[in-house]
């Protein structure tokens, strides 16, 4: 490891650290000393300001009670004039540009927030494995998730640069008062990026240096893991609390004027939702990535061994991103409750109104990921000598799985001529329009989500024989416990046609509950009845059928599709406010656009970010490539390598 | 001991007995606690930002 000699360098080095580090901390010694000057100058400003001047006392927009009023510190939102508040290429759609480029940020941002948690837990999961063999094999496997990793941090670092030039060639007036609003936290989140930085090297490339097998290093490396992560998330809440910011502001008055309290304008009706929502998707969304990117590398193997290894980390990322994909649904839920709450009409807007048709396309990409997640699964036992026992059970799943799909799919009203409209009797189709409504659609979304849970405990028992002896008592608990669960969440989602709205919304409760309890309860059951089971033969690693490979690609181009749908639809509810009911959009491109186009965008978008991926995958396979070697029996010297 | 000889050694009261009691725990967990003790208090809670 570290040799003695190098005690002083060491120090040196620690030392210079030391410095770099305070240096870091200078803007905020001078942020404070700008707020005392500010304070020095109030105090001798004898007379009282009028309202609405800086240092007068304004009303919180948002805030009641003790916190309903603060200090005003900021002037009001300005009002945006086209042409001179907004910058434009021509007559294209500055809009759609800012889009793109928020898009493509956001991606290789939350692949590369989201790839980190993993590596620590298969990292924890090898330092704590009392095999050593496979503690190694978890511990490559994270080694080189973050390679992946690695390369898409400079990606997200130059998205990052063009997004801002794009903000500030296109919307300076926005970007001006948002930069404003949140300049006592800006230089932090700028700060925290180097810091991530510096931290991702040493966690990097100290790998090896570091790898002591579950020693003391080990456990040092694991502790920079957490660091990075902590730092990591701590600059998605950031980022999320702009967004929060501009659908629900908090902190400032009716015309935009800064409260002085800037935790107020971070801790904003929907920030917390949002955040916990984006963790969630962002795990789930990294999961699908490196999934794909095993199941490339799969294909592209060409010894069974490699293929083995591949095979399984696509099992791994695949599960990972599963992991947090069946609570996303309920954070969704949890998010869509809070704008209810927040505005009623923003919340009807989304699923009611102008944006409802979004959450359609939403039901179709949600049941695609959960279909292909079971087919995976169902591809996957194809390799698992003894699974032949459970082929039958299948097509019962994936009947459960489809009607699910199709109710939930179902639209609520249609868009139709007068002759349909009249033919039907009305907007709403008599019989299948009474699938279009929450009750059918949260039955639905639960019961796909019970019965990949029973999938999963399926695909666990696939090659084992279970010796426990309570086995029997065990299975007839799973069935009862899986049926009965079935069982109450089809029976609130009919009880939820007979009560009123409100109540309803209440009874989404207990139905998720219900799924949670098939989830906790049921697979703890199971792995528990898996303890000392027999294995019929092992998994035959590297024997997946390509059709498996292929779910994969398509799970993790759902989850890229998903997150741009998704986008488009939070972006879009704010209408024609830059800041909701604070700053009005008034560019030429203040209007909604229409599905049809945002589609289009999305699908570019979802494109470009997967040829640019495809490009760090090529990147990360090249890495660990070699040229032939050209050593002939006469080098017996040692040669310097070849400058470039 | 394989799954058959476990069969062999419970015998059919037992198992009915069994599923009846697993059958009213499973069906009193999920509709009466979750669906009335978990209903009444989330009905009563106070929303936020109201």
């Amino acid at each position: 490891m570290f040799s003695v000699n190098n005690k002083k360098k060491k120090i040196g080095a620690l030392i210079l650290l030391s410095m770099i580090g305070m240096l870091l901390l200078l803007p905020f010694a001078q942020m404070d000393v700008s707020a005392q000057g500010k304070e020095e100058a109030a105090a001798e400003e004898s007379a009282e300001p009028a309202e609405g001047e800086i240092g007068s006392k304004g009303k919180d927009k948002q805030y009641g009670g003790v916190n309903e009023f603060g200090i005003v510190s900021g002037p009001p939102a300005p009002e945006m004039v086209y042409p001179d508040s907004y910058g434009s290429y021509g007559d294209y759609q500055s809009r759609t540009l800012l889009w793109v480029s928020n898009q493509q940020h956001l991606y290789f941002g939350s692949f590369v927030l989201a790839v980190p948690m993993f590596v620590f837990v298969m990292e924890l999961i090898g330092a704590t494995q009392k095999d050593r063999k496979v503690g190694k094999k978890f511990d490559d496997l994270a080694h080189e998730m973050m390679k992946i990793s690695l390369t898409a941090y400079s990606v997200t670092a130059i998205l990052g640069g063009i997004l801002i030039f794009t903000f500030l060639a296109l919307y300076p007036g926005f970007f001006g008062y948002l930069a404003s609003i949140f300049k006592p936290v800006m230089h932090i989140y700028a700060l925290l990026f180097i810091l991530e930085s510096g931290v991702l090297y040493v966690y990097y490339y100290g790998w090896d240096a570091m790898n002591d097998g579950n020693g003391n290093w080990k456990w040092t490396h694991l502790g920079i893991s957490c660091i990075l992560n902590a730092i990591g998330i701590v600059l998605m809440v950031m980022a999320n609390t702009w967004i929060g910011f501009m659908m629900s502001p908090a902190g400032v008055d009716e015309s935009g004027r800064f409260l002085g309290d800037i935790w107020k304008v971070i801790h904003t009706p929907l920030m917390v939702p949002i955040v916990i929502h984006r963790i969630l998707g962002n795990a789930a969304f990294g999961g699908g990535v490196v999934g794909a990117y095993a199941a490339f590398r799969f294909l592209s193997s060409k010894t069974l061994e490699e293929k083995a290894h591949y095979d399984w980390m696509s099992y791994i990322a695949m599960f990972m991103g599963i992991l947090n994909l069946i609570p996303l649904p309920f954070a969704g839920y949890w998010l869509m409750r809070e704008i209810y709450a927040y505005r009623q009409q923003m919340g009807i807007t989304l699923m009611g109104g102008l944006l409802a048709w979004v959450f359609i396309m939403q039901a179709t990409m949600i049941a695609t990921l959960f279909i292909t997640v079971n087919y995976y699964l169902f591809q996957a036992m194809g390799r698992m000598p003894g699974a032949e026992r459970y082929y039958p059970a299948f097509k019962f799943l994936l009947a459960i799985l489809v009607i699910s799909t199709i109710s939930w799919l179902t639209p609520h009203t249609l868009v139709m001529t007068p002759a349909e409209l009249k033919a039907m009797g009305g907007q709403q189709h008599p019989v299948v329009g009474n699938y279009g409504v929450m009750s059918a659609k949260n039955t639905a979304i639960n019961t796909m989500i019970t019965t990949t849970v029973l999938t999963f405990c399926l695909y666990q028992r696939a090659n084992r024989i279970i010796t426990v002896p309570w086995a029997w008592k065990g299975n007839c608990f799973l069935i009862l416990l899986f049926a009965m669960a079935w069982v109450n969440i089809l029976f609130l989602g009919i009880y939820g046609y007979f009560i009123p709205a409100n109540v309803r919304i209440g009874l989404s409760v207990p139905q998720v509950v219900s799924t949670l309890t098939t989830l906790f309860v049921g697979v703890a059951v199971n792995t528990k009845m898996l303890k000392g089971s027999k294995e019929v033969a092992p998994i035959r690693w590297g024997q997946m059928s390509v059709r498996g490979a292929y779910a994969l690609f398509l799970l993790a181009v759902a989850f890229t599709w998903t997150m741009a749908v998704m986008g488009y639809l939070r972006s879009s509810v704010r209408l024609h406010w830059h800041v909701n009911e604070i700053m009005r959009d008034n560019s030429p491109w203040a209007f909604t656009n229409p599905l049809g186009y945002a589609g289009n965008i999305n699908s570019m978008n979802v494109l470009l970010f997967w040829t640019m991926l495809l490009f760090v995958f090529w990147l990360s396979s090249l890495a660990a490539k070699k040229a032939p070697s050209k050593v002939t029996a006469d080098a017996g010297e040692a040669v310097p390598a070849a400058s470039h | 001991m394989s799954e058959k000889g476990q069969d062999e050694q419970i015998g059919m009261g037992a198992k009915i007995g069994f599923f009846i009691m697993a059958a009213v725990g499973c069906a009193f967990y999920y509709l009466i606690f979750l669906n009335w003790v978990l209903m009444v208090p989330i009905q009563n809670l106070p929303y936020p930002y109201k």
